[in-house]
């Protein structure tokens, strides 16, 4: 379990941890099997080889999990996560090493507002990503 | 091409503004648990209940997408009823998009009440927007959809997600 932050504890500019994710064929596979994803694209390396691709795709939801985890491990368990979103830019296949950082933009009291990203070992964008949680009170 | 995009076009604008309700019944724990598990979430309230008691929670903590990543919350169509790709004919209910391929573009997500094992939830999905591109690729179709998930017991609002799809 990550530390708890309170509010008082950030200020802007500060990074927002690190995340390294390398997800593999199995990862994609459960990813697919628990959202009910029937789609070929993530599983079947000879079918993405048809679409012009190396290997099965990180699904776009997937992308966005590791985003919102990073936020949610840094901010610690009693913090709230309100407001997420992210974009896909960039595919990443198994075997790819994601890393995900992220930099506090604002703080309005209780609320810590980040800038996220995560990045492919080329150094190429997968999907930036904005959040936003409330920290508890230092005495709550 | 051209004209399968400007088929499914029209039929998707057809669908633009009907809210659909989508009854996904109680948030099973286990379902719960292999979800956080799977994006990493392997230990705390994510999947052990005391952790999530400690916190004020009934249940298990959901992660934060797993209400908005699951693409099916029915059985779904039979094998035989899927396109070659894998994909249901159907992948936003009963908006018909003719067959076309959807990408997932990115999510907008507001969380009003934390997410936890055992809520009985009902989803509220409207197709807010379809929009016809030119792409490096050629055309597609941009896909614009609203979510609201409520608890079906008081109808507490617990996640809205706009979420964006690329159909080619």
């Amino acid at each position: 379990m990550s530390a708890q932050l309170f509010a008082g504890d950030v200020t802007v500019g500060d990074t927002v941890g690190e995340l390294v994710v390398t997800p593999t064929e199995i990862t994609l596979f459960r990813f697919s099997a628990m959202t009910w994803n029937p789609h070929r694209i993530h599983f079947d390396t000879p079918y993405a080889a048809t679409e012009g691709y190396p290997g099965p795709l990180v699904h776009a939801h997937l992308h966005g999990s590791y985003l919102a985890r990073l936020v949610v491990e840094w901010a610690g368990p009693r913090s709230r996560l309100t407001r997420f979103r992210w974009q896909n830019r960039q595919y990443a296949v198994p075997g790819d090493e994601l890393r995900i950082t992220g930099t506090v933009t604002s703080v309005d009291g209780r609320l810590v507002s980040c800038e996220l990203a995560e990045t492919n070992q080329r150094g190429e964008t997968c999907a930036p990503g904005w959040a936003t949680v409330e920290l508890p009170e230092k005495n709550s | 091409m051209t004209a399968l995009i400007d088929e499914a076009y029209e039929r998707a604008r057809a669908g633009v503004g009907k809210v659909q309700e989508i009854p996904l019944g109680v948030l099973a724990e286990r379902d719960v648990q292999r979800f956080s598990l799977v994006v990493g979430h392997a230990d705390g309230p994510y999947q052990d209940r005391a952790a999530a008691a400690d916190l004020g929670h009934d249940g298990l903590l959901a992660a934060p997408l797993y209400l908005t990543a699951v693409l099916g919350w029915e059985t779904g169509p039979a094998e035989d009823d899927l396109l070659a790709d894998g994909n249901s004919t159907t992948p936003l209910g009963d908006v018909d998009v003719a067959g076309l391929r959807l990408m997932g573009g990115g999510q907008d997500l507001t969380f009003h009440e934390p997410v936890v094992a055992g809520l009985d939830v009902v989803m509220h999905a409207e197709v807010t927007a379809v929009t016809r591109k030119e792409g490096r690729s050629g055309p597609l179709l941009v896909i614009e959809v609203h979510r609201r998930y409520v608890d079906a017991t008081d109808g507490r609002l617990l996640v809205e997600c706009h979420e964006s799809f690329l159909a080619r």
